[in-house]
């Protein structure tokens, strides 16, 4: 589908600077629930913006470490019921190595901010 | 006279004669899933500032102590001079409140970052003291003084309870499994038993000029063992920023351990605090899970349970980070 400007990613960020804008002026509970709503487009907008590279390094990496060939989610389904049936315990650093590359790239969409230094883009 | 507080005049009444009056009335916006009134109670010519707190969302798979129980446990704490709102009464059917109870008000300061803010460096230290100090209280509390904790699912097994949590929400996440085998493989060895609080971290408990002055928050409370309560203080979670001082943003941790066995306390391992800091990251990333499953399944809607949601990658992070050595 063609699309008139602005992209989608403007949009996101539009109105999440209406509600950063706005935010301030409410009061209570309604104003934290503002900041959330802010801080929930920006994950939008980076969801869209990462998700497509992320999702094609997870499936390799998944593959590679499983050897298998499936849909993501039938790929984390398997590692999840191999690591609590004890068949990674020994390749331990290996899964931990995975895992938290893959949680490293969930943060980078949720928080980026939250990352230790050695693991934030430069 | 008639208001919104009808139903905690009578309740007061009831038990106070019908000269007890209510002033002075504050409630809290941000109460969660609790009604919380804040109201001065004078009868028999005498004043004293209560708090009244009412569940009024109650689903069956909800994992918190119910409001009786949290009662009697605080009563028990309370009895043996731990620093906890005094329970004053508890809420029965003639009431037709549904479930509650009324404590004392206890003044102070709850937020991390405004308490982080007034103190200096003793008086952090004082308030991490001050912390061992009421668990070696509690910890050191006769077991068989809380028989009404023993049939709770946390007190039998609470990491087999969070891995039944878990399940029940249905959803993959490698780093909680991750998290899982590893206490399963490093399990805790049994230790004595003993009344813990089982939500103890900064942000619930009230902090005034002088140190610690009341533990809050019990729908957590159960039998287990002393260094849960620890293990849970340092979950990174619970740092609120300051992360190199592990107890509770407030202290490192052999200077508190040395408190805590001064105070009466068991000596602490700290194996085995790591043991149950790592079960805590593992129990926080559950409750984000359960917040997102709560929105997205069960109808209990809202920005803020969406956010939780996704936050739980954060905690993930931390307990991997933790996992990989990289975090202490």
């Amino acid at each position: 589908m063609s699309q008139d400007r602005p992209s989608i990613n403007d949009l996101l960020l539009t109105v999440q600077k209406f509600l950063d804008d706005t935010g301030p002026t409410l009061s209570g509970e309604a104003k934290y629930h503002a900041q959330v709503s802010s801080y929930l487009l920006g994950i939008c907008e980076r969801e869209l913006r990462l998700a497509g590279d992320f999702d094609r390094k997870e499936v390799a990496a998944l593959s590679a470490f499983l050897k298998s060939e499936a849909p993501l989610p039938e790929m984390t389904e398997a590692l999840c019921s191999n690591i609590r049936a004890g068949k990674l315990d020994d390749r331990w650093d290996e899964l931990l190595d995975l895992v938290l590359k893959q949680t490293i790239d969930k943060v980078k969409v949720v928080r980026p901010g939250h990352l230790a230094p050695m693991h934030r883009d430069a | 006279m008639s208001d919104e507080v009808d139903d905690i005049r009578r309740a007061v009444r009831r038990r106070f004669g019908n000269d007890a009056e209510i002033e002075n009335i504050v409630i809290p916006t941000l109460g969660g899933v609790n009604r919380t009134v804040l109201f001065d109670l004078t009868h028999g010519g005498s004043t004293r500032r209560l708090v009244s707190r009412q569940e009024t969302y109650s689903a069956e798979d909800n994992p918190f102590l119910p409001a009786t129980l949290q009662f009697k446990v605080m009563k028990v704490a309370f009895d043996e001079g731990v620093p906890v709102p005094e329970p004053v009464f508890e809420y029965d059917e003639a009431d037709g409140m549904g479930n509650g109870f009324v404590t004392g008000f206890v003044a102070g300061e709850t937020m991390p970052q405004r308490i982080f803010r007034a103190v200096d460096t003793d008086a952090r230290l004082k308030i991490a003291t001050d912390l061992a100090g009421l668990l070696a209280k509690l910890h050191t509390i006769d077991v068989a003084k809380a028989p009404f904790l023993e049939s709770i699912p946390d007190s039998k097994d609470i990491v087999g309870n969070y891995l039944n949590l878990f399940d029940s929400y249905a959803e993959a996440h490698p780093a909680i499994e991750l998290g899982f085998r590893w206490l399963e493989r490093n399990k805790a060895p049994a230790a004595r038993r003993c009344i813990v609080h089982g939500d103890f971290r900064t942000g619930n408990f009230m902090v005034g000029p002088e140190g610690v002055r009341a533990a809050l928050d019990w729908e957590c409370a159960h039998i287990g063992q002393g260094p849960e309560d620890f293990g849970w203080l340092c979950v990174r979670s619970w740092r609120f920023g300051q992360v190199d001082l592990p107890v509770g943003g407030f202290a490192e941790r052999a200077p508190v351990y040395a408190a805590y066995e001064a105070a009466g306390g068991d000596r602490i391992d700290p194996e085995i605090v790591r043991f149950w800091e790592i079960f805590g990251l593992v129990r926080w990333a559950i409750y984000n899970v359960m917040q997102a499953f709560a929105h997205v399944e069960r109808g209990r809607r809202g920005v803020a349970f969406a956010a939780m949601g996704r936050n739980t990658s954060l905690v993930e992070y931390e307990l991997l980070m933790t996992l990989a050595g990289h975090y202490h």
